[in-house]
């Protein structure tokens, strides 16, 4: 037994100086064959190195186990950490794979004997695949007849407990968002000192967990608090943009400082009379002149916090940008006549989509979010950067979590779960039933996955009839979700 | 074997460590805190503190070869391995309380560790050594953003434990929502029905090949880009805006930050749009806001100093010169610096090899030595001679007292290339006087004392004429080169007339006994006949025709000798 533990360990330390080379190799590999034909020196060459990373992993253990589970990758079951210098690659492989639609690759002891011939084989199958329409049944049936030493996992691990940890984590550094934020404009109409290092440490524990969770994070976006619309509205920018920035592979270093612009993009509105920021009712032109001045106020609050001059130059654009347009309409207006910046770009997408999904005291309702998507595609290129709003699109989905639906059997069901990387899969998402509680409210029902189908006809068991908006039901979404 | 530590940073249940490795963990320490020590002493760059990092490597890859990693559990005041104390500080900025006070639980160094990656480590250290309330980052942040291969370590919530959890049910309980009002405005809002089908045909959020190249464009533009385009347009925008002193100078600040990256990396054009646009707010705040003009004359002070000019200083030393925008850009550029900026720019002059280069340098400098002499005035103080002599037409172009005083002073300075170049520059100068240029015939070097000839006599003057006679005559008791006996005779005799023939005919025909002693020296008698010559009247004609003929055969091979 102690022996066996030994083993396992040699195997998870092997793992872990191997893995990285093991994906990297493997991601290099995939990539190269779809440009070089086999003789070529450089994939001949990979496909070599390939086979002995394979060998030294293989010698020791029976099998080594590639899986991926909830957009992260396991290796012997054991997650790879999402760190600064592998979060890219970790993304494509996930990427690799989500479209290969295969939950996991198993590699036999007989790799140890393989060929580099072998591993071209099974490249070029995998990118076969790629082209099919239901990839993951062409390898199931493809990969047994041709390769012994390989076998396609064809359901997705549930490593459960890590995705609540992951949820939990994601609920505190939520919360830890609002803190700092509150901290921070506390401070500053009190006229204090401020330093970002809270918001710094959130805005990296932010990206490590898009990183090892996306979809976690992007729930909590649907956070709405109605009293302290700011602050919320700031924390879901900041994950909303820095989820865009994950998904167009932006450097984790990249991340953290769009997090921290979407933090205080609107610091400047502590600066705007609370009779306007809380006032019922269309706001009147004056009044809209006045909020006008919060990009350029939020720069000015940037500029007197206690931080890095380098961050400061960094993050204090975005927020300047993030009520201009695609075209250079919108606020402020200066002489300043440039393209935005890629991170003003994102952050104007993330900005809007929250602020027309969200209610407010001056206009309590507000878009499903397949409405806000479509109000948003007709800006594109004129609004919105047409290329990342598509991005974005795919990324929140028409029915993210928090959105409430009604089915066409007039159920009305709130999204809880919208997994799957790409927009096709979240078209039909999980939701939770709600059911009147007889008091005027709702209660939790049945969680039903609506991409399932009737087993005998094939078809979708039930069907979206259209997005409600929660509040005419009285609904807070996040009573339901967390 | 290498000690295997779960992902999830628990340590697995392995025998306590020997007295051996406990032994060698505290010698790991004890370099750890020697090169924690002198970086808080020197430099980072200092050989002092290289050598300890050096240490510090050689000691880790030895360990580490040994154990594999070398991991500590931080608590308050000490460092733990495998559970037994290696280290105990109580200092504040000691080694585990400044890992404890950010946080960090454990931390591991592991196998391939690289130098960089330790200097690293220690500047972390050292930048986050004290706690502040209101911080811009601290070890944690730091080291997250480092990111280095070889270092793990774990960070408890330290910032937040008062704080809690959101209690999310507990929001908005104070919201009424108006439902009616919702269900109104909603009908603004069309029903969009059927959109996941409409998604799946149309998948109209596709990219395409091309949009999927540009977004990686964008991306790797973002990831690679190394000034924060931009960010001086939007900080010139908040300045112009700004009434807050306060506020103003921070801006200032940052501005002048990002002034030197934008420079460091070339682009020209936002640097000079920055300047440009300083210079107008200066201009306009005059009236209105007038504590802003000190702070901008500041600003330009700083930036045009020695050590705010490294930027631009290197790009004039590499600019193309064939590229004529950026010569423009950057003429303009230096135009808008303070005069100071020519205590970089002088010594430049002698660096730099293409005319156009120096051209454009010496054109900056007039123009800024025009609005401020001072700072080239202490460059002609301390320069070396080169870069002086290379100066000195500047002060020739300048107008105002000033300029010529200072020209005046170089005339006597110690070096003959100073004093050449400041001459030819007097002496092209508009309004000299006879009188002022009289004294240069003294002078030490000949070249001097030629261009002063030269210039006494390049047209007909009587004080220049009568000086010169005086000059010869006194010539007797001195001692004068024969080359500027001849020049002066020369000189005398282009600006000389008939007021210097008798001089002239004493010189060549006289014969008193005191004239062998002096002017019967031949080269006078010569020098005599030059003059005569150049004078180019009937008068000295008749006076050479009598010395041709005379009876004295020092008188006849004079006038032959200078035929010669």
């Amino acid at each position: 037994m102690a022996d066996d533990l030994q083993v396992k360990d040699g195997a998870i330390a092997a793992l872990s100086l191997l893995q990285e080379d093991f994906l990297h190799v493997l991601h290099r590999l995939i990539q190269t064959a779809k440009i070089h034909d086999d003789n070529s020196r450089l994939l001949l060459e990979l496909a070599a190195e390939f086979v002995q990373i394979l060998r030294r992993i293989g010698a020791y253990t029976d099998e080594i186990i590639l899986q991926i589970s909830g957009q992260r990758v396991f290796l012997q079951s054991e997650k790879v950490p999402y760190l600064n210098r592998n979060a890219a690659l970790l993304n494509q492989v996930v990427d690799l794979l989500e479209r290969l639609e295969l939950p996991g690759l198993r590699f036999y002891s007989r790799v140890l004997e393989i060929t580099p011939a072998e591993v071209l084989a099974l490249t070029r199958l995998l990118l076969v695949a790629e082209r099919e329409p239901f990839p993951l049944l062409y390898l199931a049936d493809q990969v047994p007849a041709k390769f012994s030493w390989v076998a396609v996992i064809q359901e997705e691990a549930n490593f459960a407990e890590a995705g609540l940890e992951r949820r939990e984590r994601g609920l505190r550094t939520y919360s830890q968002a609002i803190f700092s934020l509150q901290d921070v404009t506390q401070k500053i109409t009190a006229r204090k000192s401020v330093g970002i290092r809270k918001a710094v440490r959130v805005a990296q524990k932010m990206v490590d967990l898009i990183l090892a969770d996306e979809p976690v994070l992007i729930g909590m976006s649907t956070i709405r608090d109605y009293d302290d619309y700011t602050h919320t509205h700031s924390v879901n920018v900041a994950i909303l943009a820095m989820c865009l920035g994950a998904r167009i592979h932006l450097s984790p270093a990249s991340l953290e400082k769009l997090g921290i612009c979407g933090l205080f993009h609107d610091l400047g509105k502590v600066d705007i009379p609370l009779e306007i920021i809380n006032k019922e009712g269309r706001l009147t032109a004056e009044e809209f002149e006045e909020i006008k001045h919060h990009s350029l106020n939020s720069v000015r609050q940037i500029l007197r916090l206690h931080a890095p001059q380098g961050m400061k130059a960094r993050i204090l654009l975005p927020p300047f940008e993030h009520h201009l347009k695609y075209d250079l309409s919108g606020y402020p207006r200066t002489s300043r006549n440039k393209p935005l910046s890629l991170f003003g770009r994102i952050l104007a997408l993330a900005d809007v989509f929250d602020a027309i999904t969200s209610p407010r005291k001056y206009r309590p309702t507000a878009l499903s979010a397949d409405r806000a998507i479509r109000l948003m595609m007709e800006g594109a290129g004129k609004d919105f950067d047409p290329i990342l709003l598509k991005v974005f699109i795919n990324m929140v989905g028409p029915y993210p979590v928090g959105t409430l639906l009604e089915l066409r059997n007039n159920q009305l069901g709130l999204v809880i779960k919208s997994t799957g990387k790409r927009v096709k899969e979240r078209l039909r998402p999980a939701v939770v039933l709600l059911e009147a509680d007889g008091a005027g409210g709702y209660r939790k029902g049945a969680v039903i996955d609506l991409g399932e189908r009737d087993v005998g006809t094939g078809d979708f068991k039930h069907h979206i009839k259209q997005s409600m908006n929660p509040a005419i039901y009285g609904i807070q979404p996040a009573d339901f979700i967390f | 074997m290498m000690k295997i530590m779960a992902q999830d940073g628990t340590k697995p249940s392995l025998p306590s460590p020997g007295a051996d490795e406990l032994k060698d963990v505290r010698n790991m320490v004890a370099l750890f805190l020697t090169a924690m020590k002198n970086y808080a002493l020197y430099p980072a760059d200092h050989n002092i503190t290289q050598k300890f990092m050096s240490n510090v490597k050689a000691g880790l890859e030895v360990f580490l070869a040994k154990y594999g990693s070398l991991r500590f559990d931080v608590v308050k005041d000490a460092l733990l391995y495998e559970g037994q104390s290696v280290h105990e500080d109580r200092a504040a900025a000691g080694l585990a309380f400044s890992l404890f006070k950010d946080g960090i639980t454990w931390l591991e160094f592991m196998e391939g560790i690289a130098l960089d990656e330790i200097v690293a480590f220690f500047q972390v250290l050292h930048t986050y050594k004290e706690q502040r309330e209101e911080a811009g980052g601290d070890v944690v942040t730091a080291l997250w953003d480092l990111s280095l291969p070889h270092l793990r370590y774990e960070a408890a919530d330290v910032l937040w434990d008062a704080d809690g959890t959101l209690d999310l049910r507990s929001l908005n309980r104070g919201f009424v929502y108006s439902r009616e009002m919702a269900v109104a405005e909603d009908v603004d809002a069309p029903p969009f029905e059927g959109m996941a089908e409409k998604f799946e045909e149309t998948q109209p959020c596709l990219l395409t090949a091309v949009e999927e190249q540009a977004l990686r464009h964008m991306v790797l533009a973002e990831e690679t880009k190394e000034t924060n385009e931009g960010v001086l347009d939007v900080l010139i925008i908040i300045l112009q805006g700004q009434c807050r002193q306060e506020d103003f100078e921070t801006t200032l600040s940052l501005l002048r930050d990002e002034f030197y990256i934008v420079l460091a990396h070339g682009e020209l054009e936002s640097g000079l749009n920055m300047l440009e646009n300083l210079r107008v707010l200066m201009m306009t705040s005059q009236s209105a806001t007038p504590w802003i003009v000190p702070m901008l004359e500041n600003f330009f002070r700083d930036v045009s100093s020695l050590d705010g000019m490294s930027g631009i200083c290197q790009l004039l030393t590499g600019l193309d010169t064939s590229n004529q925008e950026r010569c423009v850009l950057l003429r303009k550029m230096l135009s808008l610096l303070d005069p100071v900026a020519i205590g970089s720019l002088a010594p430049l002059l002698v660096q730099v090899s293409s005319p156009v280069l120096e051209q454009l340098l010496h054109d900056a400098i007039e123009m800024l030595a025009g609005r401020d002499l001072l700072p080239l005035e202490k460059i002609f103080k301390s320069a070396d001679d080169p870069v002086i002599e290379k100066l000195v037409p500047i002060l020739g172009r300048l107008p105002g007292q000033r300029a010529g005083q200072t020209l005046q002073k170089l005339i006597r300075h110690s070096s003959e290339m100073v004093r050449r170049s400041a001459v030819r520059v007097f002496l092209q100068g508009a309004g000299r006087e006879i009188r002022e240029v009289f004294p240069l015939i003294d002078d030490h070097a000949s070249v001097i004392r030629e261009m002063a000839f030269r210039f006494l006599g390049r047209e007909k003057n009587a004080q220049a004429e009568r000086l010169l006679m005086d000059y010869l005559a006194k010539s007797r008791s001195i001692t004068v080169d024969v080359n500027s006996l001849v020049l002066a005779f020369d000189a005398l005799g282009r600006c000389g007339g008939l007021p210097c023939l008798p001089f002239l005919r004493r010189v060549l025909l006289g014969q008193g006994w005191n004239w062998f002693k002096g002017f019967g020296k031949p080269r006078y008698r010569r020098g005599a006949v030059v003059a005569l010559r150049r004078l180019g009247m009937p008068e000295a004609e008749a006076i050479l025709a009598r010395a041709a003929g005379s009876i004295f055969p020092v008188v006849r091979s004079a006038v032959k000798d200078a035929e010669v």
